[in-house]
């Protein structure tokens, strides 16, 4: 992946493995990334693909027992200096101002994200008073602002309200408001609108898409729906057992993909407007769970083009095919070297 | 009952939960769940039934099984001699007869199975309840059902949990299949799947409607799913059925704002396409105290004064094409992108 200024996150060959009885579990298992300014990277995949692991481990919530290596480049727009969040102690003073602070995060499900005891402007508030201002009225301003900018309606009363007298959509906006109270320089947003019904989740896209345009944050958009990646990024990583497997920008995605793997994805899904009666064309088998894997490629199983004895000698390395569009082929990598 | 094809007649049926409050539990006013909706499906078909949650579909899907009561209606269906029976009249124990015909498959798989059972015992079970069969027959017939819904039959002593989310939802699509029955009804039953086992399994579904000639009311908040799947389509809001007509007309050519503006909504996948986005403002009535008129004139940006005031009627306002809005004939309402 190319960096260059305007690059604020780089992630290389990041790996993260558990160790359990059956063996040792590869969630993620050689992931790089890049985030420029202002860019939306999504990133898609299916359940057990290492998507929020990756994010979570960026942030360092990923459970202790975790084996985490590789580097986790964020360029602090604060200091200007490259910080290495890989290496930072969990509990250290300096994640703990990252988190929240210049990298912040939307969850799913708004209900478990945020405790059920405390009013939506106490833990709002929480986040402004750690790292943005010591005054507190200063910061009920703050937060105020945010809650009126996501579309809040009456935010002076949702401020002295509990998370359960919101409905989901508010709960979602709530949660989008407290991530963006501390002006942060990236916003990761796991699945932000997987438990939000179609309607609010045009509401909710919109909605971020617009605060981007206005704040100028990075955002790391993890979703498995094809149809939010095709509205929301400018480009994509296709995740698959723990490794990308195509990254590229989102027209390409989607008019020109090169991976098995993301073309089975493509097709797989039933989408409004596709002709109908035809039969989807189902990806056999289920993702394997990633505990002492074969080598070779993750996708070799289930792959329809996998060739044995050429995809399944020894690990695939992610090749550049033009600028820009990143793939993890064998095949793919021959037919391109050949044709040129 | 319509035609000979009718299968199942579903006619002004209606849910309402009371709301109960105070020391004495005294009904201070009822949910209206499902409210005045008809349905016909046809053998063979597959209706799609879409909406956001809290609309009332599953509680609709519910009550045609009569697993809840329905207040009011009634639910007419052909059993296999072609008489034709209506469900809510029937005894708790002529209703066992009839629950053979019509079976559910849930949405969540790792909920809907329960984790002592074996698999011969989850999908033997309706066998042995129905008294369809026992012993070595029952094993016999597990074994074909497993191998009809694509597992390996070898595993017929395994618990569930070793088995995937996508083959778990085969077992429980084996058992809905165990009795022969005719209706099934999918509750959000790919919802919970990933796209790939979604595309698996929304074949499987299709392959054995052919083979055994199955009906499907297919409950799913996913438009791409609906689409792909059914024959005919019902859009429900706050509990009615606001537009209802053969899949491709509702599609093409929606008639209620409400169609539309879901439509609109749902992101579609290709970034090459750039659409006018209906962003629908404020959120889904609530069911306990819906607003006046038409449920939807709030969100509805066509709405005019009539529709505060008085709530339309669900007519037919193209051949097949039923809808529920004083503006339905007037309306040029877009389809979906990509059409």
């Amino acid at each position: 992946m190319i960096s260059d200024e305007q690059t604020i996150l780089e992630v290389k060959d990041l790996k993260i493995h558990f160790k359990l009885h059956e063996g040792l579990l590869k969630a993620v298992d050689g992931v790089d990334l890049s985030l420029r300014k202002k860019e939306t990277l999504g990133i898609v995949g299916e359940s057990g693909s290492g998507k929020s692991v990756t994010t979570q481990s960026i942030l360092r919530i990923i459970p202790q027992t975790a084996h985490l290596e590789g580097e986790i480049i964020l360029r602090s727009e604060e200091t200007g200096k490259n910080i290495n969040l890989a290496t930072l102690p969990m509990n250290g003073k300096e994640i703990r101002k990252i988190r929240g602070g210049e990298i912040s995060m939307i969850f799913q499900e708004p209900m478990k994200a945020f405790s059920p005891v405390h009013t939506i402007g106490n833990q709002m508030m929480e986040t402004v008073l750690l790292h943005r201002t010591k005054d507190k009225n200063e910061a009920k301003e703050i937060v105020l602002q945010s809650l009126r900018e996501v579309g809040m309606s009456n935010p002076e009363q949702r401020f002295d309200e509990y998370p359960h007298q919101l409905s989901g959509g508010m709960r979602q906006r709530a949660m989008i408001a407290m991530a963006l109270a501390s002006n942060p320089a990236i916003l990761i947003a796991d699945e932000p609108t997987t438990a939000l019904d179609v309607t609010l989740q045009a509401q909710v896209l919109e909605l971020m898409n617009n605060l981007k345009e206005k704040t100028g944050t990075s955002i790391i958009f993890i979703t498995h729906d094809l149809g939010v990646i095709a509205e929301m990024s400018d480009n994509v990583a296709v995740m698959y057992l723990g490794q990308v497997m195509e990254y590229t920008d989102v027209d390409t995605l989607f008019h020109g993909a090169k991976h098995p793997y993301t073309l089975a994805l493509l097709k797989s899904m039933p989408s409004v407007g596709a002709a109908e009666n035809k039969r989807l064309e189902a990806i056999e088998g289920n993702v394997p769970t990633p505990i002492n894997l074969p080598k070779g490629c993750r996708f070799f199983s289930r792959c329809k083009l996998a060739q044995d004895g050429v995809c399944n000698v020894q690990d695939i390395p992610l090749v550049k095919i033009e600028d820009g569009h990143y793939v993890r082929c064998v095949l793919v990598d021959e037919k391109n070297r050949g044709g040129r | 009952m319509g035609t000979e094809a009718t299968l199942l007649e579903v006619n002004a049926m209606k849910k309402y939960f009371p709301i109960k409050k105070g020391f004495l539990k005294r009904t201070v006013g009822y949910v209206k769940a499902v409210d005045d909706v008809h349905l016909t499906i046809n053998e063979g078909e597959t209706f799609g039934l879409v909406g956001e949650s809290g609309c009332g579909k599953s509680t609709l899907g519910r009550c045609i099984l009569r697993a809840i009561e329905p207040t009011e209606g009634s639910i007419k269906f052909r059993n296999q001699k072609g008489n034709v029976v209506d469900i809510t009249e029937l005894s708790p124990k002529d209703l066992r007869n009839y629950r053979r015909d019509m079976q559910l498959i849930f949405q969540d798989p790792y909920s809907s199975l329960n984790p002592r059972m074996t698999v011969l015992n989850i999908i033997g079970e309706p066998l042995i309840c129905n008294k369809i069969a026992s012993g070595n027959q029952l094993r016999e017939r597990v074994k074909s059902l497993m191998e009809v819904v694509g597992l390996n039959s070898k595993h017929l002593e395994r618990y569930p949990h070793a088995f995937s989310g996508g083959q778990r939802q085969r077992i429980g699509i084996a058992r809905a299949l165990a009795t022969n029955p005719r209706l099934l009804i999918c509750d959000e039953s790919v919802s919970a799947l990933d796209v790939s086992i979604q595309a698996q399994i929304l074949n499987l579904l299709e392959d054995l409607q052919e083979q055994f000639n199955l009906s499907y009311l297919f409950i799913s908040h996913d438009l791409g799913v609906i689409q792909h799947i059914s024959d005919k389509i019902g859009v429900m809001y706050v509990g009615k059925m606001v537009e209802s007509a053969a899949t491709d007309d509702v599609f093409k050519n929606p008639k209620h704002p409400y169609t539309e503006s879901l439509l609109s909504a749902k992101p579609v996948p290709d970034p090459r396409v750039k659409k006018e986005r209906i962003v629908l403002q404020g959120e889904v009535a609530n069911p306990a105290n819906p607003p006046s008129g038409c449920y939807f004139h709030p969100r509805c940006k066509y709405a005019k004064d009539i529709c505060r005031k008085k709530a339309p009627a669900f007519e037919e306002v193209a051949p097949g094409h039923f809808a529920a809005c004083h503006f339905a004939k007037d309306l040029q309402l877009t389809g979906a992108a990509g059409q």
